[in-house]
């Protein structure tokens, strides 16, 4: 089975890009590792309900975990070929354009050590300040740093590796850096 | 047959309430005129002057009697379970005598809040009310209100009863309370005062102008020492820690976990130091073996298992809270006073003797004047500040100490670096947890409040600590949190040298300054507490004149924190295994008002989840829901960890409080 697009979790974001573009017409995969954090800031919303309704449109939803993509560079910038899964194994999952959407620290699109906060599927640049002092305020209901880092996207909301952007490759929700996204 | 009851503390009963009686009699409104009096619990606020509900109702019947009238004084409150609302014991009341009805009697300054009781709107429909008027209090609105009500069977204005100009609370406020001895403070040592008073037989009284335990008493590594850290350097705390190891296992087996420690020497530390340790450590009477590095590796895992070295000692780990509640509760049963959110005003004084003290009950909002013939500072690191009001100097030496809590047990015994003591050396295994500590600063007394952790703290602990265990660098972080260590500064002819002693210091302000009647007991450990308490109670008695025996050292403590497996109902912190009946058993035995009271007695939050699901599950229960400090409390000690799981776990704190915060704002807005 060939995909127009992949998207790369199946949270709030990816289901709202999935069904979409279903309704546009492209065939879309979503590919789901876990359970959607939206309901904690909206208890209203359901990811299973719209899952169905994503499936209802003809998308395809397949419950793993991509590990990694693999690229290919040239003038312009990156492309992203393929991505490898937990249960895939060495089976490839390719497609036109690609739509990341994992979420943040929470559901795990982004991880943090003391000292590095980074993109653990593709290795995409990502905005954070300082260490990890510099990522809190000790007042918890001020304003957080933290709550705004994330992948850099340009004003066509692509992903950028190495300051370079990967031309089908697009982020989208709380993966990304909250001063980029639009 | 219609019965009035006239509820109330009566504490104490006055003029006003007998008033009120002799009106009701008179004009013969009520075929039998009854007064219920309120028992308390023991270990609530103790806003009263009777704070036996025995004498209070003794004092009642007494009074009552003096005035002729027909008018019977009931206890029925006494046997009904808690919490006793009014409609409670009326709907007992109505069950059990149905021939008669009942009508409640309140005063117009009640009235004006009567509409937020209890099933209040049941109560009004059930019985009838009368009002009789207070000064300063125009009830006619909220009669009328409350009449206007649909269900309301009837609310009365006695617009003609005479009104007094008193109160129990004013009469209070009048009144000087006297005791044997005073003690201020409420950490460790001073519930181990007061209940080494309480035995021997004194009327003791403890004031803490916080909660129990927020000091450093809830705030340390929760080591039980063997002593063997202060062998080399402190021979004499070497000597009171295992005397004192050795009491505590026997009377307080609830509160420790004899978990035994080690002593690591790692390849980059002197081996010659730990043959000079572990004769020291006997010379102080401490079982201290060196065993084979595989042997050490064998019975601690955790352990680096590149070390050179290792001395079994018999360390072990404490519960200080519970240590601090079986204490103070044991005081209570024994008859002591435990006064906390009682802050001490000032010093009464007859020339330079310190004759008493004035508090302010920081909840019941009034001053209390207390006196005794002798006063025990035991206020810790602010022991210098109660001695300043007496015109005594104590230089205390405020040290800060951060501590790590890791998310699960990674060791079984304690760890120690086998060397001069040094930061991140100690490693406390702490129930399903374990504490890395610690660090050591220097502060300005006016510092203490603002104390936390600083990120850096937690740096340096991090790569000190994990040399001892490798596997800390892997594991969770649940928060970070600071202590301050109340030491204190000697003189030169008093330290003998030594400086900042981490010993205990009995100071004798009538010889010491010129001031009778004030003692200062500070520096010490939690671990010497007892002995503290014990030297400390010696000194009271003879100034008393009242020579009696410490048992403290033979008596064991009570269960202060009852076992989880006896409490039913709902879980509500997962964490910690809290269900719903240990929370009301918090609430109305261990008088706990907010969420960080919660926290203190139950370890509500303590857990995995640092509060993240139970804070508002507790707070619904609880009389005075903090969730605001009680968060911000929590995120003090998570922040300067804020990475890996913690990041995660923040964030998903964010979405949740920040939003639950702008919904209560928009609804009390």
């Amino acid at each position: 089975m060939t995909f127009d697009t992949i998207i790369i979790g199946g949270g709030h974001s990816g289901l709202q890009q999935g069904v979409a573009l279903q309704k546009e017409g492209y065939r879309c995969l979503i590919i789901s590792a876990g359970e959607s954090s939206r309901p904690f800031r909206d208890p209203e919303w359901s990811q299973e309900l719209e899952r169905h309704r994503f499936e209802d449109l003809g998308g395809v939803w397949l419950d793993d975990r991509v590990l990694r993509g693999v690229f290919e560079s040239d003038n312009e910038g990156d492309m992203l070929l393929y991505v490898l899964t937990e249960k895939g194994g060495a089976k490839s999952l390719s497609a036109e354009q690609f739509i990341l959407a994992t979420g943040s620290f929470f559901t795990g699109g982004l991880a943090a050590d003391p000292l590095h906060v980074w993109e653990p599927v593709f290795g995409l640049d990502v905005f954070y300040e300082g260490g990890h002092k510099d990522w809190v305020n000790p007042d918890f209901f001020a304003p957080q740093p933290f709550l705004d880092f994330g992948v850099r996207v340009d004003a066509r909301h692509r992903a950028q590796r190495a300051g370079r952007p990967v031309l089908n490759l697009l982020a989208f929700g709380s993966v990304v850096c909250a001063r980029d996204a639009r | 047959m219609r019965v009035a009851l006239l509820f109330g503390s009566f504490n104490p009963i006055h003029e006003g309430h007998l008033a009120i009686l002799r009106y009701l009699a008179e004009h013969r409104l009520a075929d039998e005129l009854r007064l219920v009096v309120s028992p308390q619990s023991p270990f609530k606020q103790g806003r009263g002057l009777l704070d036996n509900a025995r004498e209070r109702l003794a004092a009642a019947r007494a009074a009552v009697a003096g005035t002729g009238l027909p008018v019977a004084v009931s206890d029925v409150e006494f046997d009904l379970p808690e919490p006793r609302y009014t409609i409670d014991t009326l709907r007992y009341l109505a069950r059990t005598e149905p021939d008669k009805e009942f009508v409640l009697v309140m005063g117009g300054d009640n009235i004006v809040s009567l509409g937020n009781w209890h099933l209040a709107g049941e109560l009004l429909h059930e019985f009838e009310v009368w009002v009789y008027p207070r000064p300063g209090t125009d009830a006619r609105p909220y009669v009328d209100a409350l009449n206007a009500r649909p269900g309301t069977r009837g609310v009365m204005l006695f617009d003609e009863a005479p009104q007094h100009d008193i109160s129990s609370t004013e009469i209070r406020a009048r009144q000087i309370l006297q005791y044997d001895v005073i003690i201020i403070g409420g950490g460790i040592t001073g519930v181990g005062v007061a209940r080494d008073c309480a035995l021997r037989g004194l009327k003791a009284v403890l004031v803490e102008r916080d909660d129990l335990t927020v000091g450093a008493s809830g705030r340390n590594h929760g080591l039980l020492h063997s002593g063997a850290r202060y062998a080399m350097g402190d021979p004499e705390s070497a000597r009171e820690c295992i005397g004192e190891n050795r009491i505590l296992k026997q009377i307080a087996p609830h509160c420790i976990d004899p978990c035994d420690g080690l002593f690591v020497t790692l390849p980059e530390d002197d081996l010659g130091y730990q043959q000079q340790f572990v004769t020291a450590c006997r010379a102080a009477g401490i079982d201290a073996e060196a065993i084979d590095p595989r042997e050490a590796c064998r019975i601690e895992p955790s352990v680096n298992p590149a070390l050179v070295g290792a001395v079994r000692v018999p360390d072990a780990a404490v519960d200080p809270f519970r240590l601090v509640f079986a204490n103070a509760l044991d005081a209570a049963a024994q008859g002591a006073e435990i006064l906390s959110y009682h802050e001490v005003r000032g010093l009464r004084k007859d020339g330079r003797r310190v004759v008493g003290i004035d508090v302010w009950d920081v909840r019941g909002k009034q001053e209390k004047h207390l006196e005794a013939p002798v006063v025990v500072n035991a206020a810790g690191s602010w022991a210098g500040q109660v001695a300043a009001m007496a015109g005594a100097r104590i230089t205390m030496y405020p040290d800060k100490g951060t501590l790590l809590v890791f998310g699960s047990r990674l060791n079984q015994l304690v760890l120690n670096r086998c060397r001069p003591s040094s930061d991140a050396d100690i490693l406390v295994p702490s129930g399903e947890t374990t504490i890395l500590g610690t660090t050591s600063q220097r502060l300005e007394p006016r510092e203490i409040p603002g104390a936390r952790p600083t990120p850096e703290e937690v740096d340096l602990l991090l790569s000190e600590g994990s040399k001892l265990a490798p596997e800390l660098m892997q594991t969770r972080i649940l928060r970070a949190y600071s202590g301050i260590r109340p030491l204190i500064a000697l003189d030169g002819a008093e330290a003998g040298g030594r400086g900042i002693s981490r010993s205990f210091v009995l100071f004798d302000h009538e010889t010491r300054d010129d001031v009778p009647g004030l003692i200062t007991i500070a520096g010490g450990k939690m671990m010497t507490y007892r002995l503290m308490a014990e030297r400390t109670v010696d000194l009271v008695c003879r100034k008393l004149g009242r020579e009696v025996a410490c048992t403290t050292a033979q008596t064991p403590l009570p269960e202060a924190i009852v076992r989880p497996e006896r409490f039913g109902g709902a879980v509500i912190c997962e964490c910690e295994n809290v269900r719903e009946d240990e929370i009301r058993y918090a609430i109305d035995q261990l008088g706990a008002r907010t969420l960080l009271d919660l926290r203190r007695r139950t370890r509500v939050g303590m857990g995995s989840c640092q509060g993240q699901f139970c804070a508002l599950r507790a707070a619904q229960m609880l009389p005075d829901p903090d969730v605001h400090s009680f968060i911000n409390e929590r995120w003090k000690g998570t922040y300067p960890v804020a990475w890996g799981e913690v990041l995660r776990e923040a964030q998903l704190a964010q979405w949740m409080y920040k939003k639950s915060e702008n919904q209560s704002r928009s609804h009390s807005s």
